[in-house]
């Protein structure tokens, strides 16, 4: 053994080993690094047939596996239907309080200033990821830039964190390292969202410096802010589940259950413009 | 009178099995980080890159190892999000030592691998965990131990012993067995 650390082959192990402490240095202190992307243009492609794959084996293994929960579900659908029927005559005033919805979040008119991607596909997730971030088929190629929000009809995801020329990684809202100023929607008070390994493993977040004072009560949506300039104002994050004191007696805190869940995700859009954009840096410098 | 070292059949030559033994493992890493970041994204995943690496080191020298050890690491890499390098650098250096240990010191078979391929992960899993989470003291973060990392290094275990097995056959597949032939007598040997 003692030869072989004298050895020409361990000082070729040395040198390799030296290579990758560089390319980790190089990593570390670059924001896009040339190693992943060259192996991440490579990989993509079998990433993608990969992950196509395996949503039609999933698909087709979930058809004959859960028959009879389907069987069980369409029958429980088809009670929900003629329940359904019968409160058609609440329709006019369902409608009513959609409308009113509809203006107090601003939805209609926050999105009219905004500029989408084209669909993006999710080839990829990242392992054992807490936040279950993942990788989409578009990249600065398709104009998409950092810190891009990353949406689906039901509302934000998270946001492009990484960008390579053909792909993107999708940071959710979930994870600790993302903070968003959002308010509710029935009383238009104001916090911010913080993520936390506990609550991601569960695929929730947390609402911090809320009011002690607050009227917000299980079940309200709560919306962006736009603030920062990184997001759009009004896009829905989620619905508010149990609030609590903080530690410290000067606030509240409110768990929230996003509207989307990440890791069930086919396809997203990315909001590559929208008015505002940027505007929170503005600001601040 | 000599002995000659034949190959035993005609079959494809020493050159084209070693290229094909390469492309195999090539492709099973791409199959392997395939699998790593495919499907849902709840659920601990195998990280069978570790043990594939480990196999392979088996059975090459140093300096190949050491090699399919870095690509492997950096492989792993990408597919977990993590500091890209630091699997690589980790598996570069025991991967380089495990095929030198199976040169020096030890047999090649299944319980000295598991045993490497254990110890290997074991050490992973907690310069993983040190360095990616309790240095960062994040809430919540021994909840990642239990509910991700253990899960997944207890199912890259479970399946390396696939890995070696997957290795030995593409070994010996690889390798022209040789037999050794007496030559004929020759008139022109003077015989005592």
């Amino acid at each position: 053994m003692k030869d072989f650390f004298t050895s020409t082959k361990f000082k070729v192990i040395l040198c390799i080993a030296a290579l990758m402490i560089g390319i980790m240095i190089y990593a570390a202190v670059a924001s896009g690094s040339a190693v992943s992307s060259a192996f991440g243009t490579i990989l993509e492609p079998f990433q993608s047939a990969s992950q196509s794959i395996s949503t039609w084996v999933t698909t087709r293994i979930d058809m004959f596996v859960n028959a009879g929960k389907y069987y069980e579900e369409n029958q429980a659908l088809k009670e929900e239907i003629a329940r359904l029927t019968g409160e058609m005559a609440d329709y006019e005033t369902v409608m009513q309080e959609n409308e009113q919805l509809r203006e107090m979040v601003s939805l209609a008119e926050s999105s009219e200033g905004m500029e989408f991607s084209e669909p993006c596909k999710v080839i990829g997730r990242t392992a054992n990821d807490v936040y279950g971030s993942f990788f989409i088929d578009k990249g600065s190629k398709d104009g998409i830039e950092y810190y891009d929000p990353v949406v689906t009809a039901n509302g934000l995801v998270g946001f492009v964190t990484e960008v390579e020329y053909t792909y993107s990684k999708v940071t959710t809202i979930l994870s600790s390292d993302i903070s968003i100023g959002i308010y509710c929607v029935e009383t238009g008070e104001t916090g911010v969202t913080e993520g936390s390994y506990t609550l991601g493993l569960n695929g929730k977040l947390r609402m911090i410096y809320i009011p002690l004072d607050c009227e917000m009560s299980e079940g309200d949506i709560v919306v962006t802010s736009g603030y920062s300039g990184l997001v759009p104002n009004g896009l829905i994050v989620g619905t508010v589940g149990e609030t609590e004191i903080t530690a410290s007696g000067l606030s509240r805190t409110a768990v929230i259950t996003p509207t989307v869940d990440p890791d069930e995700l086919t396809s997203v859009y990315v909001i590559v413009d929208f008015e505002g954009k940027g505007s929170g840096y503005e600001d601040s410098e | 009178m000599k002995i000659q070292s034949k190959p035993k059949s005609a079959g494809l030559s020493q050159n084209v099995r070693t290229v094909l033994k390469w492309l195999f493992y090539v492709l099973t890493m791409i199959f392997f980080y395939c699998v790593m970041v495919s499907g849902s994204g709840n659920g601990s995943k195998a990280l069978m890159l570790i043990p594939f690496a480990t196999a392979i080191a088996c059975y090459e020298g140093e300096i190949p190892a050491a090699v399919i050890g870095a690509i492997s690491g950096i492989l792993i890499d990408l597919a977990t999000g993590q500091l890209l390098g630091f699997t690589g650098l980790y598996l570069c250096l025991f991967c380089g030592i495990i095929s030198g240990m199976f040169r020096q010191f030890l047999r090649k078979n299944i319980i000295n691998y598991f045993a490497l391929t254990v110890a290997t992960c074991l050490i992973y899993l907690y310069i993983d965990y040190y360095f990616f989470y309790v240095i960062w003291d994040y809430e919540g973060y021994q909840e990642v131990l239990k509910a991700r990392l253990i899960p997944s290094h207890l199912k890259t275990i479970v399946f390396s012993p696939l890995c070696y097995l997957a290795c030995l056959i593409a070994e010996r597949l690889s390798t022209v067995k040789r037999k050794l032939e007496l030559e004929e007598k020759s008139e022109m040997v003077d015989r005592v």
